[in-house]
């Protein structure tokens, strides 16, 4: 976090300081280039003045000297002396004598006085002498001018990238700078000696009669120039040679360099202020910032105590403030939290406790093997437990003895499925008093462990799971209610059966009292009676058992009990006997059922009893119906009143809405149950009512489904809307509740697609009290 | 395929076939199905038919489920042998799987968790 603090102190400092140099750069590189271009353009006018000046100084016998010249030297022998391709080499088509010869002429040594001259006016004062020799040296510094000389333009008409020398400013080799040797620049340029064109531009604009001057500077060892090239005209202003100037650019050259460095010298001193300024202008600015950042650390480590100071009020001290509030608020947060995560921690830490297994394995004779799980020493509560005998852990011989026939079945190799072993496992579910004296709840389970090659059991792992603590009261209420649904589900299943099996329970039942009340009237005479009347109970025990009526089948085992001691003659006297079986009698009676009370009874959970007798299509719908909305109810162990009634005609219609029905079902059960306090609060029965009518009027069946649950949300209460507006304004599920069943929305859409699909129209009225679908369709 | 229910309460062979034939539909025209109220009468009908299943009932009169069980096994018969008893406690359901009963389906019964215990005989019979 500190790191982050510091990139960002850097990036502020580094943009402060990329504007302040970029100021100070750009101003520089402006500054110079003004500067430089302004040297540039007075040089260049320096040295057209002086090419004018040049031109001025020829009268039009030099000029025209110098044609005739041109001509000479422009002669086949002089074209002809050039190799094919040779640039810049220096090249003499005369020979010394010839030159020498054109030297001496008076003509040519007038021009040769006037390029002196020149050269000199542009030293620091004008020669005046009448004769300017060839070693004449110029008083103080060296004349700008470097050297000048006059080209010809007959050779540059065959070859255009070179010129001739015609006449230079000197005909002798001089150590100019008088270093005792002859430099490369101090070379003479020669009558008739060919130059490659350096300066291509300039050489045609001033071929074409203009001044011109070369647009760069040219270095070369011995400094730097610009040269000039000012055409040189004859009497009909033909451009028929041109003026050379070398003019040496060194002193304007060093002014700009010294510029250039005294630039650098200023960039330099601006980073270096530059540099300063911005780290300190943010350290300033994030002062206050990193307060509220070291806070933030602060909190981080889980230290809520920290408070910023808030002193200044700028919107820095606003964010320290709420800083403030957020620290405090975590803190009490996290206090919060921690008691919770601690207590949570400890419910956790000892259900795992409760929770932790023993695990072993027995061999085929019983006895425990050498590995088992360390919790199993805990859970019996001994030091060692291997080399037992499993069953000697168990005190009680009965037990003890099951459990050594257990282990003999589990390895008797018999197929024998999983739950029925189960079943008959003997340490299913026991209670044990450990070594240690401890009462513990345990759970064991077997699994047989077969050999990798033959297939056979060798050993048993026996998993010891102790519930002492697991065993809560939540447990024990669910399964309290597993059992009173399988009551329910034994009732659905028995719809099954034919009503002839029913009649027969009836019967059965009447048979029962009947002899049992014989038998009492003449107890102990006749034996034969008693095992008729026990053969009977228990006959009858079963069928209570399978139709349901478990506290019937209770009494019944009971009474076999006693019946059973009667016969073989147990321990208790006859009289005692007597009693007993009387007793029970009596209290079966009471809770036979008559078959009026069976019907009802299965009315009330299952809806209508399917009966074989003829009826009509139309009741068998309605029945139909009648069952599907009771199981309904039954499966969410909801008590409903149901009503099903559909008038004549309306057969095809319903069965066409067969599936929209079932979504209104599905709908009802999945998003509009409440629990019995919401209905009691809103007034309503306790049974959940719903009633499904269908009617023939005119050319129209309608189908009317109406529940008074929980109505549907986001509709407005009490209006008769059609669905298919819902649908468009969009309907969402009235509960966030998406089951298997019910609630993406998709039930509704469905219901009107196929409403309109059968040119059909649906209305739906909702309000908390009832929600009703009225669905017309023609027939 | 023979197969053999046996049980004293009509009621209880009703619903055992019931359950198989919704179950296996059409199928169950393969299936030839014989009741028998007790031990002696199922084991006369055992001894002159090929049975290939057994759903007993426990206790029955004249001869009891596991005493039944104990005659078929004596003579090295291995038929799958389905008990449908209300008895529970784990002893006598040990006394069964000793005596060579192979699966256990507790009373009262119910359709769907009946057929997830013996659907498999049936498949490994290729109904």
């Amino acid at each position: 976090m500190l790191g982050k603090l510091f990139n960002f102190r850097f990036r502020l400092a580094a943009a402060i300081f990329l504007v302040a140099v970029g100021a100070t750069v750009t101003s520089l590189i402006y500054y110079y280039q003004m500067t430089s271009a302004q040297i540039w353009s007075q040089m260049v006018s320096r040295v057209k003045d002086f090419g004018k000046l040049g031109v001025t100084l020829l009268t039009p016998a030099d000029i025209k000297y110098l044609q005739t010249l041109d001509s000479t030297l422009n002669s086949a022998r002089g074209a002809a002396a050039l190799p094919p391709g040779v640039k810049g080499a220096v090249i003499s088509a005369l020979s010394e004598e010839e030159k020498t010869a054109i030297i001496r002429t008076t003509a040519y040594q007038i021009i040769v006085q006037k390029l002196r001259r020149l050269r000199f006016a542009s030293g620091k004062s004008a020669a005046h002498e009448t004769i300017l020799s060839a070693d004449h040296v110029a008083e103080g510094n060296e004349p700008q001018i470097h050297r000048v000389w006059i080209s010809g333009v007959k050779m540059h008409e065959i070859t255009p990238m070179h010129l001739r020398v015609l006449a230079a400013d000197e005909f002798e080799e001089i150590d100019r700078d008088n270093n005792g040797r002859i430099d490369p620049h101090e070379k003479l340029y020669r009558i008739g000696d060919i130059f490659a064109v350096k300066q291509q531009f300039a050489v045609s604009a001033a071929l074409n009669g203009e001044v011109a001057v070369s647009n760069s500077y040219r270095t070369e060892t011995s400094g730097v120039f610009i040269a000039g090239y000012t055409p040189i005209r004859d009497a009909m202003g033909r451009v028929v040679a041109l003026l050379v100037i070398d003019f040496s650019a060194a002193t304007e050259f060093d002014a700009l360099f010294r510029l250039k460095v005294t630039g650098y010298y200023i960039i330099v001193g601006v980073l270096l202020l530059a540099v300063m300024v911005a780290s300190a202008t943010s350290k300033l600015l994030l002062k206050p910032l990193e307060a509220i950042q070291k806070a933030a650390i602060r909190i981080g480590q889980r230290d809520f105590s920290v408070r910023i100071e808030t002193g200044s009020s700028d919107e820095l001290s606003d964010l320290a403030y709420a800083m403030n509030l957020m620290a405090q608020e975590l803190g009490e947060y996290s206090t919060q939290m921690e008691r919770r995560i601690a207590a949570r921690t400890r419910e956790i830490s000892e259900m795992l406790e409760a929770l932790e297994q023993g695990v072993l394995t027995i061999d085929r004779g019983g006895i425990i093997q050498a590995e088992y799980s360390a919790a199993t020493l805990t859970i019996f509560g001994v030091k060692e437990i291997a080399h037992r005998r499993f069953s000697e852990l168990f005190s009680d011989e009965k037990l003890s003895s099951a459990v050594d026939r257990y282990i003999e079945v589990c390895f008797s190799g018999q197929d024998i499925s999983a739950p029925m072993l189960e079943k008959a496992n003997p340490l299913r579910q026991v209670t044990y008093r450990n070594a240690q004296g401890e009462v513990r709840h345990l759970r064991f389970s077997f699994r047989p462990l077969a050999g990798e090659t033959d297939g056979e059991v060798h050993r048993l792992l026996v998993t010891v799971v102790d519930e002492t603590y697991g065993v809560t009261l939540q447990e024990k209420i669910s399964l309290a209610e597993a059992a009173k649904r399988a009551e329910f589900d034994a009732i659905i299943n028995m719809m099954r059966v034919p009503a002839s099996i029913l009649d027969a329970f009836m019967v059965q039942q009447k048979e029962f009292l009947r002899d049992g009340k014989q038998l009492i009237g003449a107890f102990g005479s006749d034996r034969n009676l008693l095992t008729a009347f026990a053969s009977k109970t228990h006959a009858l025990k079963g069928n209570a058992l399978q139709l349901g009526f478990i506290p019937l089948a209770e009494r019944l085992h009971e009474l076999e009990d006693y019946l059973a001691q009667a016969i073989n003659g147990g321990e208790n006297d006859s009289r005692f006997l007597r009693h007993e079986i009387s007793r029970l009698i009596n209290a079966c009676e009471g809770l036979i059922v008559g078959r009026e009370k069976l019907v009802a009874r299965i009315r009330e959970l299952v809806g209508e009893p399917e009966q074989h007798s003829e009826k009509t299509e139309l009741e068998q719908l309605r029945l139909f119906w009648l069952n599907q909305i009771n199981r309904k109810a039954a499966e969410y162990s909801v008590p409903a009143g149901v009503e099903v009634s559909f008038g004549a005609g309306t057969e095809q219609a319903v069965q066409s809405l067969h599936n929209v029905i079932v979504q209104l079902l599905r709908n009802t059960f999945a998003h509009g149950l409440e629990n019995a306090e919401e209905r009691l609060e809103r007034g309503k029965p306790q049974s959940l009512s719903i009633s499904l009518t269908a009617i023939h009027a005119g050319d129209c069946v309608e189908l009317t489904y109406r529940q008074d649950g929980r109505g549907i949300a986001g509709l407005p209460s009490g209006q008769t809307i059609p669905l298919q507006d819902i649908l468009q304004k969009g309907l969402t599920s009235a509960h966030k509740s998406a089951t298997l069943e019910a609630g993406r929305g998709l039930g509704m859409e469905y219901i009107a697609s196929t409403v309109a699909a059968l040119r059909g129209t649906v209305t739906v009225t909702t309000s908390d009290q009832e929600t009703v679908f009225r669905i017309a369709v023609p027939v | 395929m023979q197969l053999l229910i046996v049980d004293d309460s009509e009621l209880m062979r009703t619903i055992v076939e019931q359950v198989i034939r919704e179950n296996l539909k059409e199928a169950a025209d393969r299936i030839e199905f014989f009741h028998a109220a007790n031990g002696r009468d199922a084991m006369e009908i055992f001894q002159k038919n090929d049975i290939r299943l057994v759903f007993l009932d426990w206790n029955m009169p004249v001869l009891d489920g596991v005493e039944f069980v104990r005659e078929i096994r004596s003579t090295g018969n291995k038929v799958p042998i389905v008990m449908i008893t209300s008895v529970t406690d784990s002893e006598r359901i040990l006394q069964a799987a000793a005596a060579g009963v192979n699966s256990y389906v507790e009373k009262p019964i119910r359709g769907p968790q009946l057929w997830d215990q013996i659907g498999m005989f049936f498949r490994n019979a290729g109904l």
